[in-house]
């Protein structure tokens, strides 16, 4: 059947309207909706995004893709600490959508020993070895989350969490060593002085400060690292990262095995202690080795807590250190030769055992990977 | 003609419904949106639960008293992390950088670094790589050099030394470790004196070893 000539006009005319008639309605839709970009303004709330012909629902971004760089601190330089956290701000803003970060700043070993002249509570840097003190402490995390607010620019939602670190290494008869109940103490009031700034300066919506702390088995005994706890408890508004490793403890291949090496060995509740039954500890275990015995480890704690405890561990993130391996081969005694996982191979494997028994699961979110600065 | 006043007017109007449900849309989405920073319960940044999650498992009968009170303590913590993260949300600063701050850091004075010989390795060297007995601190030809001494984990008699180059520059990001064994049989190594340019070693039967640091090799 033949179409006559003038249905076939009305008919392309009627399409024609149609098509203006649609682009009229969406391109309305748009105009109401808003042109999908970041706040102009810092003070002002963003428009939430309009993807045509779908409204977007803006959430934090988290994981192995968006991992962090935390950092061993050779120095408190102001300027240094400012720049680290603005290069993170930047990458935010330069990012889509909003991340959730968190960064650790190892400042050292505790120490007590005379600092800039006086006796005080601090810490003895990583290669410098410079000795600091809580206050030197404290305004290098401040200008290190000063920069990362001040960079993040019109990304008013994207955040950090900065892990204000210390460990728990110490050697006999060391002169200075002070991972002790005092030193906790002293150490919970200058986080606790750092968010009272962060909220006095205006940067809390964006920044928050917690404690970080180096618990190695290996280092030290559980009575003097529970002593720095209880200090750290006894003072504490905020909460600390565990962000050590727990060597030796019972892997698959070795259920039984015993934590720590000696003359440190400890018992499983004492690691549990440690890494998550301590009141204001979460940790953030390093999960360095290639072949996953780390993860197996943490893993296996997790279901010694669940089981013992009745509550297992609730890991906020893990953390890495491929970038202090830049290379691709090490010689057999180098660490990076075993133990260089990537933010992502970190994050899979604990999160892939956690996650396989109902016991354990939950998801595992923030992934930093630490590296000398 | 008449059927196609019709026809427009009828298109018309279901293009006003249809704008008129696009803006009732996108009114009920902004409504309802949470504000990310006030999420209920959202923990500070970092946070691994919502407050609402950690209170339901309180009520697990399975969680131990230790347990019970250590979560009522992170709780807490969560609350006031939220607290302070709506405060600064309610009154944020203006993003303006001090300008004293922004520019590259100054290098690091090199009275800063200590200098000298100090027992163990202040936990930079892992116990399952090697035994540390002690290290030696300073700065050579511009850059800050430590050498710690000892043996190969579990091989006492295979002396090593560990050495640790960084930059005095903070802008660098440039830490190298280097492992360097010793002649056979030198049993774990001390480091003993620091002259200029080389370490004077002690070998496990008291003997001395030398390493050149700027060859970075032993010297027999």
């Amino acid at each position: 059947m033949r179409m006559n000539k003038k249905d076939g006009a009305t008919s392309a005319w009627g399409i024609s309207v149609t098509r203006i008639l649609l682009v009229g309605i969406l391109s309305l839709a748009w105009i109401f909706g808003g042109v999908p970009q970041r706040p102009t303004l810092a003070q002002d709330p963003p428009e939430y995004r309009l993807f045509m012909p779908l409204i977007a629902r803006v959430d934090f971004q988290y994981g192995p893709e968006i991992y962090t760089t935390s950092y061993y601190i050779k120095t408190v330089d102001p300027t240094a600490s400012y720049n680290l956290g603005c290069a993170l701000g930047a990458r935010d803003l330069g990012l889509e959508g909003y991340q959730d970060n968190l960064v650790v700043l190892d400042y050292g070993r505790a120490i007590y020993a005379e600092i800039n002249g006086e006796m005080a509570y601090g810490t003895r840097l990583f290669i410098t070895a410079q000795r600091v003190n809580m206050d030197q402490i404290a305004q290098s995390a401040q200008k290190f989350g000063e920069g990362y607010y001040m960079c993040t620019g019109d990304d008013v939602y994207s955040r950090l969490s900065i892990g204000i670190g210390t460990n728990n290494y110490e050697y006999e008869d060391c002169p200075n060593c002070s991972a002790d109940f005092n030193h906790g103490k002293a150490f919970a009031q200058m986080v606790n002085q750092v968010n009272d700034w962060l909220v006095a300066k205006g940067y809390s919506g964006q920044v928050s400060a917690a404690a970080a702390n180096d618990i190695e088995l290996s280092w030290n005994t559980y009575e003097r690292t529970r002593d720095w706890l209880d200090g750290y408890d006894a003072a504490n508004q905020y909460r600390l990262y565990n962000f050590g490793a727990i060597p030796g403890c019972p892997y698959f291949a070795s259920p039984g095995a015993q934590c720590g090496s000696y003359p440190y060995l400890w018992s499983k509740d004492e690691v549990w202690y440690v890494i998550w039954g301590a009141k204001p500890v979460y940790p953030v275990p390093e999960i360095y080795t290639n072949n996953g015995v780390n993860a197996q480890q943490w893993f296996l704690m997790s279901v010694y807590a669940y089981t013992a405890h009745g509550l297992a561990i609730e890991f906020p993130g893990v953390m890495t250190q491929k970038q202090s391996c830049p290379g691709t081969s090490y010689p057999p005694e180098h660490e990076c030769s075993f133990m260089d996982n990537t933010p992502l191979e970190g994050w899979t494997q604990l999160q892939t055992l956690v996650n396989g028994d109902p016991r354990t699961a939950h998801p595992i979110r923030l992934v930093t990977d630490i590296k000398y600065q | 003609m008449k059927k196609w006043i019709v026809s427009i007017v009828v298109v018309l109007a279901v293009s006003a419904v249809a704008i008129w449900s696009v803006s009732r849309l996108l009114s009920v989405s902004r409504a309802e949106k949470p504000q990310p920073l006030m999420q209920a319960g959202a923990g500070e940044s970092g946070s691994v639960r919502p407050i609402d999650d950690l209170q339901t498992r309180l009520l697990d009968p399975r969680v131990d008293l230790q347990s019970r009170e250590m979560l009522m303590e992170k709780i807490e913590l969560e609350k006031r992390a939220d607290k302070n993260r709506q405060a600064g949300a309610a009154q944020p600063a203006p993003k303006t950088a001090p300008q004293n701050l922004v520019a590259p850091a100054a290098m690091i004075p090199q009275e800063q670094v200590e200098s000298g010989i100090f027992e163990g390795s202040e936990g930079m060297i892992r116990s399952e790589q090697a035994e540390i007995q002690n290290h030696w601190a300073g700065v050579v030809d511009g850059n800050i050099v430590m050498v710690f001494a000892g043996a190969k984990t579990g091989q006492k008699e295979q002396g090593m030394l560990v050495v640790v180059t960084a930059s005095l520059d903070p802008n660098v990001n440039d830490t190298v470790f280097e492992y360097y064994y010793a002649p056979a049989n030198s049993g774990i190594l001390r480091v003993l004196e620091a002259h200029e340019g080389y370490l004077v070693l002690q070998r496990a039967n008291g003997a001395p070893l030398k390493f050149d640091l700027m060859a970075k090799k032993f010297i027999q």
